[in-house]
């Protein structure tokens, strides 16, 4: 919350004194800065300069009294649909150098990979304690039906919360039509139409009407005063994205598997995780898991939902195959989870870290304990003996004991 | 009470030792009805056996244990004599002897070994073996080796229907009796023709009927098939052709009678090929497939207020397990029945992968389709009662007997959704497909509310014309930022590759950019003569907007757009425009090198009204 003057005259003085909020915005391309070129044939699109840029959107003042931005653009502007985890670094970057010196920051960009970009910074930027919202636009700017200048005057108004007087939201999120979401969670869900976007698997953490409206027991809480904000830069991008559809060759799937440079799989399978039962399919990746210790991360391509492995039949062979469960993840997040946690992790513990809720992407965390045998003792063990600090017996909702190899 | 009609009926008239034969006891498998008190019987007059001075034979081809129905309790627990009647072993000389006695042949070895050529290629089976054993000695055959072309004659003949047909037929009786076990059965037949399948796991009513119909027999475990003549002629031809004869009329019988409220009752053809809504809660608390399809209609017998129905048990899939092979198998079920008299069909199915399967057989089944064919899933099982799988079937039974929407559709929640625009986008809700692409056929509320603006009017004069090929070659990729094209590489070198597919996040946008650029990855495609389809996961009704380079270059590059297509139909239609083209260029009326244009009209073609919008 913003801090208030003790003074009795405090209402008045902030009516005439806003608060001062410095947000930063980066406008790294897509429609919401594109103008028609009137002067070449069926008038494509180009992109605005920055002078231009600021011309058209909406003063600050206006929108949120007190708020100064400070704007950039990229030089080489990016389409979203080009855009790529190198990109995720720059704007990443971008926000690092500027952190100290402002309140709030807006990213600007294409609506095609929004979701994706909002998913990696979210798992990029550890320790946040402000506000990055990712917006961009269906029209572009100079468009009269455009909703470049909504989305961009919300996202104002929510990074500038100081002036404004919103709570703070220490999260990356999407700011897009009516509707405040959750980076890390949101999903692209229509090419054009003006809501674009949602969080099908978790609820908004504002709405955005006559007023806009923070659902502040939404909001996770900002980390602990003392721990600075982290960039982890270190992507690995050898990750396999692929969805199941019915016809899809084992011996297709083999193929790309089996190259050295995919070292990560988001398998994006059926309904609540299922997958074909055919042995040859299951033999495809169980080897890559075993040989190369590749990490398998199995969500549901439906739109809305959660994968459940070991509810049906389907599923169990993929468990059995050493395949890690993605929960209710998104394919954006899992697949940036993935880069990041492969980037900055190893071994088993990339497995360990993707099945635990990192930034509100998914709903339950999941710990696999392995018990083995000695054969000299024959005590079992456990592979992992305390996983994680944020393993709390007390928080248990669900075991699921497995056994296989039982012989009677 | 059988124990005192036994003792003071058949002891007190008959003197001496009695035997008490019953024959065939497998047939108790085709009662669906409790038949254990048959055994429960004999038990009790075995226990008896002393003091009634009588002995008990039972004679089957399944051991007593195996024809039990409940498995919780009561094995087949007599200390009887088991005595097991094999077939001829082909590895025991003295068998092998004894067969050649009776055969006149130059020397002794030939006479052994063609004896033992009969019986490997007979796998001992007696009539088989003695059938051979006539028709050699009848043609004097001298050397083992001509035992081989006599042995194909035999199979080519009975294919034909001639000779010992009425042998292999009888296997086929024995399957079409059981047609809610057929598909298993089948399954089990098609597996072991290329390796045991263990007997551990199967089910007591599918081993069983296995063991009847004589075509396995159980070794170390497992189920094989007999002999070599069984191999070639249960091949895979006929096993597609016995699941095509797979029907049962279902029986009112013993179900409470429901008034017809007007007209006549109308029929409708159920077909089931898996899924939640045919799932049944066993007594022990599992989940599983139904063993008897009529199951809907004793859980549901107010279906019978709707229509009458015959039932089709086609396949118990999964539909995570749909392949483009069980499209065409079920576009091909509903062709063989379109003048059978049904208003309608439905095809119920699982929800993950209804959309592929119902968007395939509208393309199969085309637009001379004058009926409802109606594909009904559901998220939950028939025993939750609070659920989704009675009234969609319901729901479903309904619109299978209008006669106002002649098409391919889904029934999902309260909508009548085409086919070829049904997507999926929820795995919890009830309602858990949707059109974007295309507004609802119908409504189902007070009245089911026909949408005609918009359902497609057949014209009278066309028939079905069933095209059922789908191509098995198809690679599809979603995009996504980070993808690596060399990631694809490895796909343009699989020789029988047919076609890919790219799943765009936009409207056919795709990376141009540097090394994460697609475009050569397309056009090192299309120059190995490999069509690439751009679709997208976001489809909407306007022509894709070529103003972008990213949207423009991928078409530039040579790839078809098809991204005003629901992603499932799209993917099910270029499989399936894939080999209608390849038989052209085969049969000379399309040349090569139209190859791509052709496939890119086709898939600007409307069809069954998978393009374009309202």
């Amino acid at each position: 919350m913003p801090k208030k003057s003790t003074s009795e005259n405090n209402e008045v003085i902030n009516k005439e004194v806003p608060i001062v909020t410095k947000v930063y915005v980066l406008y790294t391309g897509g429609t919401f800065g594109m103008k028609p070129d009137l002067s070449k044939p069926g008038h494509p699109f180009s992109t605005m300069e920055l002078d231009e840029l600021r011309r058209n959107i909406p003063e600050a003042d206006k929108v949120a009294p007190g708020a100064k931005v400070k704007l950039e653009r990229f030089d080489r502007l990016l389409d979203s649909s080009s855009m790529t985890p190198n990109d995720w670094v720059n704007i990443a970057r971008k926000i690092e150098k500027n952190y100290e010196n402002y309140d709030g920051f807006i990213v600007i960009q294409g609506t095609d990979t929004l979701a994706y970009t909002a998913s990696a910074l979210s798992f990029m930027l550890e320790n946040l304690s402000k506000p990055i919202i990712i917006t961009g636009s269906q029209l572009p700017l100079p468009n009269p039906r455009t909703d470049a200048k909504l989305n961009y005057g919300h996202a104002l108004m929510i990074a500038a919360y100081k002036a404004t007087d919103l709570p703070r939201i220490p999260e990356v999120i999407v700011v897009f039509a009516d509707k405040v979401l959750r980076g890390c969670r949101t999903r692209k869900m229509s090419a054009s139409s003006w809501t674009g976007f949602d969080t099908p698997n978790c609820p908004p953490l504002g709405e955005i009407g006559e007023h806009v409206r923070i659902f502040e027991n939404q909001i996770r809480p900002a980390p602990a005063t003392g721990l600075d904000m982290q960039v982890n830069s270190a992507l690995d991008p050898d990750v396999l994205d692929i969805s199941l559809y019915p016809g899809l060759r084992p011996e297709h799937l083999e193929a790309i598997l089996s190259l050295d440079s995919v070292k990560g799989v988001i398998l994006r399978s059926y309904g609540t995780g299922n997958a074909p039962e055919d042995p040859k399919f299951l033999d495809a990746l169980k080897t890559e898991i075993e040989k190369d210790n590749k990490v398998v991360v199995n969500i549901t391509q439906c739109p809305q939902g959660s994968v459940e492995m070991g509810l049906y039949a389907a599923s169990v062979g993929l468990m059995d195959n050493g395949v890690i469960s993605g929960l209710d993840m998104t394919p954006e997040a899992a697949l940036t989870k993935l880069m990041v946690t492969m980037g900055s992790r190893i071994g088993d513990q990339v497995k360990l870290q993707m099945q635990i809720n990192q930034r509100g992407e998914q709903s339950q965390n999941l710990f696999d304990f392995n018990l083995k045998t000695t054969g000299m003792t024959g005590k079992p063990f456990s592979d992992f003996i305390v996983p994680d600090r944020r393993f709390d017996p007390a928080a248990l909702s669900a075991a699921v004991l497995r056994m296989k190899n039982v012989k009677f | 009470m059988i124990v005192t009609f036994f003792a003071e009926f058949f002891r007190t008239r008959l003197k001496g030792p009695i035997v008490v034969a019953f024959d065939e006891i497998d047939v108790v498998q085709l009662y669906h009805y409790y038949t254990d008190n048959f055994f429960e019987a004999v038990r009790a007059l075995a226990a008896q056996r002393d003091a009634l001075d009588m002995s008990f034979v039972l004679i089957g081809l399944n051991h007593p244990k195996d024809l039990f129905k409940t498995t919780s309790s009561g094995a087949f627990n007599i200390s009887g004599l088991h005595i097991a009647l094999d077939d001829f072993d082909a590895e025991d000389a003295a068998t092998v002897d004894a067969w050649a006695q009776g055969y006149s042949a130059e020397n002794d070895a030939d006479r052994l070994a063609i004896a033992k050529t009969i019986l490997i290629a007979t796998g001992g089976q007696p009539f088989l073996t003695s059938w051979i054993f006539d028709k050699a000695r009848k043609n004097a055959i001298q050397k083992p080796n001509l035992i081989a072309p006599l042995v194909e004659e035999l199979i080519e003949d009975a294919k034909n229907g001639e000779g010992i047909a009425a042998h292999f037929q009888s296997a086929r009786d024995i399957i079409l009796e059981r047609p809610n076990l057929t598909f298993r059965i089948m399954e089990i037949v098609e597996n072991a023709r290329e390796k045991p399948v263990p007997v551990a796991n199967m089910r007591g009513d599918v081993r069983a009927a296995l063991v009847s119909t004589g075509v396995v027999r159980e070794r170390n475990r497992a189920f094989v098939v007999k002999s070599p003549i069984y191999r070639s002629f249960f091949d895979s031809e006929w096993i597609l052709d016995l699941k095509k004869s797979i029907g049962m009329a279902v029986s009112t019988e013993g179900l409470p009678f429901f008034e017809i409220t007007r007209g006549p009752k109308k029929q409708v053809c159920i077909i089931n090929t898996g899924g939640m809504i045919s799932m049944e809660l066993r007594p022990d608390g599992i989940i599983d497939a139904p063993h008897d399809l009529t199951v809907f209609f004793r859980k549901f017998p107010d279906l019978f207020a709707i229509a009458d129905f015959d039932a089709v048990p086609l396949m118990f899939k999964d539909s995570s397990n749909m392949n483009p092979d069980d499209w065409s198998l079920i576009a091909e079920a509903i062709y063989q029945r379109r003048d059978d008299g049904y208003s309608g069909f439905v095809v119920v199915h699982g929800t993950d992968t209804l959309p592929h399967t119902a968007s395939a057989v509208a393309y199969a089944l085309g637009d001379g389709l004058n009926f409802p064919v109606v594909f009904v899933g559901s998220q939950t099982a028939p025993h939750v009662i609070h659920g989704d799988a009675r009234i969609n079937l319901m729901r479903a039974c309904t619109v299978a007997t209008l006669e106002n929407i002649p098409e391919v559709v889904a029934v999902v929640g309260d909508h009548i959704h085409r086919a070829v625009r049904v997507q999926k986008k929820d795995d919890y809700r009830f309602e858990g497909m949707h059109s974007p692409t295309f507004e609802p056929l119908g409504i189902i509320a007070d009245n089911i509310e026909i949408n005609k603006s918009v359902v497609r009017q057949p014209d009278k004069l066309l028939e079905i014309d069933l095209r059922k090929e789908f191509s098995h070659n198809v690679f599809k990729v979603g995009l996504y930022p980070g993808l690596d094209p060399q990631f694809l590489k490895p796909i343009l070198e699989i020789t029988e590759l047919e076609g890919v597919i790219i799943e765009t996040l936009g409207i056919g946008n795709v990376p141009v950019e540097g090394k994460w650029s697609l475009i050569p990855f397309i056009e090192e495609a299309i120059s190995a003569n490999i069509p690439v389809l751009l679709a997208s996961q976001f489809p909407i009704q306007t022509e894709m907007t070529a103003k972008y380079e990213p949207a423009s270059a991928p078409l530039a590059a040579g790839a078809i757009g098809a991204v005003n297509m629901a992603p499932p139909a799209a993917v099910t239609k270029f499989m399936w425009v894939l080999p209608q083209i390849k038989e052209r260029i085969k049969s000379g009326k399309i040349r090569d090198d139209r190859k791509r244009d052709e496939i890119a009209k086709w898939m600007d073609l409307d069809f069954v009204g998978e393009v374009g919008s309202h």
